[in-house]
């Protein structure tokens, strides 16, 4: 059985006037379902560009990238969409939450995309934000709230349509060691419980506490991969 | 995403931003409310002057004496007599509703203590066969009036109610016309103002024999008033007319001291007139509705630009191309619809003042409430496609790194 996600010597180069630049660099890279995986490397190392490839966000310039079986560079733009909807959910550094609309809609938003009717899509909605711990801050807008509990919300945004994957870019970036601490329990008991298949991008290094793979890039290159420890 | 969806989420989007939504709005406002308003304004003044035309008399040919100056006016010239209405009766009556003479002065005509300046025509029985006008009550003049130069007259209805007020019927009492004591033998019914604005009712009718003799009006006619049977014979006649008169007055093709004209072509220039102005504002509101949608694609680039932020973070929660397309196109639409209705309704008022106030009739044209929906509608499917295109082709990535 193929791996759930697979990278066969994937390379980006940006374009930046005359200058080429080698983000990633013939990267092969296979993380199964159910994985906990942590990229690590400095930043302009090339791990958020290697994130974005997974996430569909952003395209290789070359190498093959198959998600769940399926080669992603063949898809259309309303096709990645999809991808995106369905397979794929993202947490960022700097939240993205939409600004205007409280908790319960920013958590509706992808399953809006999806189709849900509005009932269903509110209450898996509020579901999702009773078990990230935020049963009393439904209505709140984003604004109201602190940047921990912001950060969970874009949590249970990103698993609204039960997706594949979770990909989170620096989820703790923007947030004190206590909070971090909070948002890495979090990643974990998903995985635990859930059997989530995580992978965050980080240069934390204090990752190493939370028990997953360890995929080191360096340079726009893979230059170590630690296997997890089992729970 | 159901479509239902899509419009709150753009209804939202547009509550946000009242003040700039309802100002970018505003132009669709005024293009549609001044497309309503005029349209009603433009059809309200032609009906009135159909109206007006149609007091006038159907067909009806003025022969006047002078060279024609413009479609309304002669200068100099020779005066018409009742020799050359004599000929034309009897060359060409056979083609006529008939022929009368008119000559018309203005007089002060008294009753006791009441005075009033008026039109004073002596006239011939023909009158109104020929103008299409009736009499209400009593009689109109007759060849024997004529014969005697009888100090009799008929009155135009506000004249009556001027003589006469509070009286349902002056018919047998007197009115003083300069020397003369006339009987009042008919009253007319009310024709209302001429297009140029005369009140063609203010008016007294006497035999023009006792106008010419009595009164002192000389020999000299205002004009010979005829009329034909139908629309298309009205040309031709014209041409006997002319070719008669001619004749009869020892002139050639080109030096004319007559003028032979068609109340039809009156009417013609009036509603080229009306046209043109209906014209002129059709465009001026084409250009207002244009503006108008620049305006909507203008704030739509912007909103686009401001929120690239949000259609990035969309996308990368699943927003298709087409999800953010119809987002913005149904922002776009929902805008200027808001104005096409706004300026719907200003303009139903606007166009309810001014019959009001003019006192033309109220016409409200279903037609041009539709094609305001349509108009503004379009406007903003063609306006706001632009940027609503625009946001769609974002790169998630690129959208979501925007500040």
């Amino acid at each position: 059985m193929p791996a759930l996600i697979e990278l066969e010597n994937i390379s980006k180069i940006y374009q930046m006037g005359t200058l080429q630049v080698h983000a990633l660099h013939n990267v092969s890279l296979a993380i199964e379902a159910g994985e906990f995986v942590a990229i690590v490397g400095a930043s302009g190392s090339g791990k958020t560009t290697l994130l974005n490839i997974i996430g569909c966000l952003d395209h290789p310039t070359s190498g093959i990238y198959r998600l769940d079986g399926q080669d992603v560079s063949r898809l259309d733009r309303t096709e990645l969409a999809h991808l995106r909807n369905r397979k794929l959910g993202f947490v960022f550094q700097a939240f993205h939450l939409l600004p205007r609309h409280n908790a319960v809609e920013n958590v509706e938003l992808p399953l809006l995309y999806a189709g849900m009717p509005p009932g269903q899509r509110r209450q898996r909605a509020v579901e999702l934000l009773k078990f990230m711990g935020l049963g009393n801050y439904l209505n709140h807008m984003p604004g109201e709230l602190s940047s921990g509990q912001q950060q969970r919300v874009a949590i249970a945004r990103a698993l609204a349509n039960q997706p594949q994957v979770v990909v989170a870019d620096e989820p703790t970036g923007n947030l004190d060691s206590r909070t971090s601490d909070e948002i890495y329990r979090e990643f974990q008991r998903l995985n635990r419980e859930r059997k989530q298949t995580i992978l965050l991008a980080t240069h934390d290094p204090t990752i190493d506490r939370w028990g997953p793979r360890k995929v080191t890039v360096h340079d726009g290159t893979i230059v170590g991969d630690v296997p997890g420890k089992a729970a | 995403m159901s479509f239902l969806s899509a419009i709150r989420v753009a209804l939202d989007a547009l509550l946000v931003h009242k003040g700039r939504s309802f100002l970018t709005s505003l132009g669709i406002v005024i293009g549609i409310s001044a497309v309503i308003a005029m349209v009603s304004a433009g059809e309200g003044a032609r009906l009135l002057l159909e109206d007006r035309l149609s007091s006038l008399g159907k067909n009806l040919i003025l022969i006047r004496s002078g060279t024609p100056v413009s479609q309304v006016m002669t200068a100099g010239g020779t005066p018409l007599t009742r020799d050359d209405a004599r000929a034309i009766r009897q060359r060409l009556g056979y083609e006529l509703t008939g022929v009368a003479e008119v000559q018309q002065l203005q007089r002060l005509v008294s009753r006791h203590a009441l005075h009033h300046p008026t039109a004073v025509t002596g006239t011939t029985p023909e009158l109104p066969p020929v103008r299409g006008w009736e009499v209400q009550n009593g009689r109109f003049l007759t060849d024997d009036d004529l014969k005697k130069m009888a100090d009799v007259c008929v009155l135009g209805a506000t004249l009556k109610d001027k003589l006469f007020p509070n009286q349902a019927s002056a018919i047998g009492q007197t009115v003083r016309l300069d020397v003369l004591e006339l009987r009042v033998i008919g009253e007319m019914v009310p024709k209302g103002r001429s297009p140029l604005g005369f009140d063609q009712d203010d008016q007294l009718w006497l035999p023009l024999t006792t106008l010419q003799r009595k009164l002192g009006g000389g020999d000299r006619l205002t004009m010979i008033v005829t009329s034909t049977h139908s629309a298309e014979e009205i040309d031709r006649v014209k041409a006997d007319i002319t070719a008669l008169l001619r004749q009869q007055r020892h002139v050639q093709p080109g030096n004319e001291n007559f003028d032979v004209s068609s109340v039809n072509e009156i009417t013609d220039l009036a509603r080229t007139v009306t046209t043109v102005l209906q014209l002129l504002v059709a465009i001026v509101a084409g250009i207002s509705l244009v503006v108008g949608g620049i305006g909507v694609m203008n704030i739509m680039l912007v909103s686009v630009t401001e929120r690239t932020r949000e259609i990035g973070i969309r996308m990368a929660v699943g927003a298709t191309p087409a999800n953010v397309l119809s987002q913005f196109l149904i922002e776009a639409l929902a805008l200027s619809l808001a104005g096409g209705l706004i300026g719907l309704t200003l303009g139903l008022a606007a166009s309810f003042v001014m019959a009001g106030f003019i006192g033309w009739p109220l016409v409200i044209s279903p037609l041009a409430i539709v094609a305001a929906c349509g108009v503004s509608g379009a406007v903003g499917i063609f306006f706001g496609y632009y940027p609503a295109w625009k946001a769609s082709r974002l790169e998630p990535i690129e959208a979501l790194r925007h500040e």
